[in-house]
């Protein structure tokens, strides 16, 4: 049963251009066109696309932050905008730039505050933070003003802050910027774990890492658009980036010259005579060892692997494609 | 949940308390050397419709006072460009409370309360020298409160503008403190137009000079008495619809 519903939702926003000194000009600019979305419950949908592609606007659509210029969005069964303040106890948000925090009080004032405005009672609300504050390790950083935390302190603050009135879905707009190697990586434990107890996650990131390692569902979205909808792991099958096979030879001989020609030939693919490399495209219906089998039958092979097209190289072709559309 | 955004509030100003106390005394000094300036202009004279320094600390106190009350809760709708600018509306919209609550409670401005001392002291100088009856001056402390709420409204008002155009502390100065001192003197004073800008228009002579008739015995007429009831009543309503059309417009920031 899907619980995030969205129906041809747009949302256009006026621009004021300044025209010469003191003229202006304004200009409607369409933020996001015909948004369709059904997102089920425990899913973990990631969102991506280049900056300006609607990513933002969507997030604050679906908070309720902002209200669409047109279409329907249904959430948990509520409208968004219209019922802001019953659906907000349902879900928590963490936007990447702008703290829900007191600046200048203890972190652990903020939370009680928080529980003063959701009104949690204190019988729920205690266990529940102890529980948080042990995943989260706030324990060093529980006592002190928000304004002297590390960027990576503050993430983890602002999660649990997110999480004080325990919501059914969790909004994160690029959670993990500017954050290090280590703390990123628990957030993303943390991020994983939560969604594995039954949390319906929705996720934007420029960091396509991200993406793979916590997201089942990948949405990506060109200039106010979906342009791919699905599965995470399907989607290398979306485009004509195919899987190499890369083997290297032990010395180039004249005979086998003309073998791998034959190979680059049927199959497609390259010669890379300084690395003595020879990258083979396995054509969808055969299995990698079939293609290993052959080119070890007949090539001096010293080394061989399989590389699948990264994620990365994916959705730019996927970008490109969209751009090749339009023109 | 009211008290919770007080609290918020508060607690983040007192961790400076010295500092706090200065300012709240320097507030209300300077707010008295305000009114010095209206009695030293005025002196022992009396307008044509026989107002003198005494009625006029009198109809100063009701505005004064309704000025600070509203600052001391309301001084974040005052300010209210800087959650626009910032983007920090966003983090209010996620928080199960109405907006304009949240809005007007994020700064609590305790120091404000020495402007309201100082009205009160204004105002009870000058009752000291009238001979009010009893059952006019019952009225008094209720046109603070009608006053606070039409200082509310006025600023409301404006603040929603920075819905649209991003800002409001310009409009302000014009529209809020231009037209509340104009609201601190006697009405007859002033050119038909600013009469009719401070009574339909941003009507804080509603709240102050004609319900202050009535206290100060120039009018026994109940129209004046239920001058703030009637704006009030069109007032309130007006500016929360115009600031809920506001929050239905609002367009975030960029990240």
């Amino acid at each position: 049963m899907s619980i995030i519903q969205t129906e041809n939702v747009s949302r256009s926003y006026t621009v004021y251009e300044r025209v010469g000194f003191m003229g202006k000009k304004a200009r409607t600019v369409h933020a996001l066109q015909g948004l369709n979305l059904e997102i089920e419950r425990g899913d973990f949908l990631g969102y991506i696309g280049p900056n300006g592609a609607g990513k933002s606007t969507t997030i604050k659509l679906l908070t309720g932050i902002l209200k669409p210029s047109g279409g329907k969005v249904s959430i948990l069964g509520y409208d968004p905008h219209r019922q802001r303040k019953a659906y907000v106890r349902k879900i928590g948000a963490v936007f990447g730039q702008k703290t829900q925090l007191w600046w200048d009080l203890p972190v652990c004032d903020s939370y009680e505050l928080l529980r003063g405005i959701h009104q949690i009672p204190k019988s729920t609300y205690l266990p529940h933070m102890e529980k948080l504050k042990e995943k989260l390790e706030l324990e060093e950083i529980w006592m002190q003003p928000v304004r002297q935390l590390s960027l990576g302190q503050r993430m983890r603050a602002e999660l649990a802050a997110a999480l004080v009135h325990q919501p059914e879905i969790l909004f994160l707009d690029e959670p993990t910027i500017g954050l290090d190697i280590v703390t990123k990586r628990k957030v993303k434990t943390f991020l994983k774990q939560l969604n594995d107890e039954g949390m319906t996650i929705v996720l934007t990131s420029h960091d396509l890492g991200d993406i793979e390692d916590l997201c089942r569902t990948l949405l990506i979205l060109d200039r106010g658009q979906v342009v791919y909808r699905g599965d995470v792991k399907s989607l290398n099958t979306v485009t004509s980036l195919p899987t190499l096979v890369v083997s290297r030879l032990s010395a180039s001989q004249p005979q086998a010259e003309s073998q791998l020609r034959g190979f680059i030939d049927q199959y497609g693919g390259e010669w890379d005579s300084d690395r003595l490399e020879l990258k083979i495209h396995l054509p969808q219906s055969m299995r990698p060892t079939e293609m290993m089998q052959m080119l070890l039958k007949d090539l001096p092979v010293e080394d061989i692997r399989v590389e699948e097209p990264d994620i990365e190289e994916i959705i730019h072709t996927i970008f490109l494609d969209q751009k090749q559309k339009v023109v | 949940m009211l008290f919770t955004l007080i609290r918020a509030s508060i607690k983040t100003q007192t961790e400076y308390f010295t500092n706090f106390l200065f300012t709240m005394i320097s507030n209300g000094l300077a707010m008295l050397a305000d009114f010095f300036v209206i009695a030293i202009i005025f002196g022992g004279g009396t307008t044509k419709d026989g107002w003198n320094m005494y009625h006029i600390a009198v109809l100063y106190s009701v505005i004064q006072i309704g000025f600070g009350l509203f600052r001391t809760f309301g001084e974040g709708v005052h300010r209210f460009e800087e959650l626009i600018l910032s983007g920090g509306f966003d983090i209010l919209l996620l928080r199960p409370a109405p907006t304009l609550l949240q809005v007007a409670l994020r700064i609590v401005d305790l120091k404000r309360v020495g402007v309201v001392i100082q009205g009160l002291a204004v105002g009870l100088w000058g009752l000291a020298h009238l001979s009010v009856p009893l059952d006019r001056l019952i009225f008094y402390p209720l046109l603070m409160i009608a006053s606070t709420l039409m200082s509310a409204c006025v600023s409301t008002a404006i603040a929603a503008i920075a819905f649209w155009s991003g800002k409001n502390e310009d409009i302000n100065i014009i529209g809020l403190y231009a037209t509340r001192t104009a609201g601190s003197w006697p009405l007859t004073i002033y050119s038909s137009f600013i009469q009719k800008l401070i009574t339909f228009v941003i009507p804080f002579a509603t709240v102050g000079y004609y319900p202050v008739s009535y206290i100060l015995g120039f009018t026994d007429h109940m129209g004046a008495l239920l001058a703030p009831v009637i704006a009030l009543a069109i007032t309130i309503p007006a500016a929360l619809r115009f600031w809920s059309l506001g929050v239905s417009r609002y367009t975030s920031t960029g990240t």
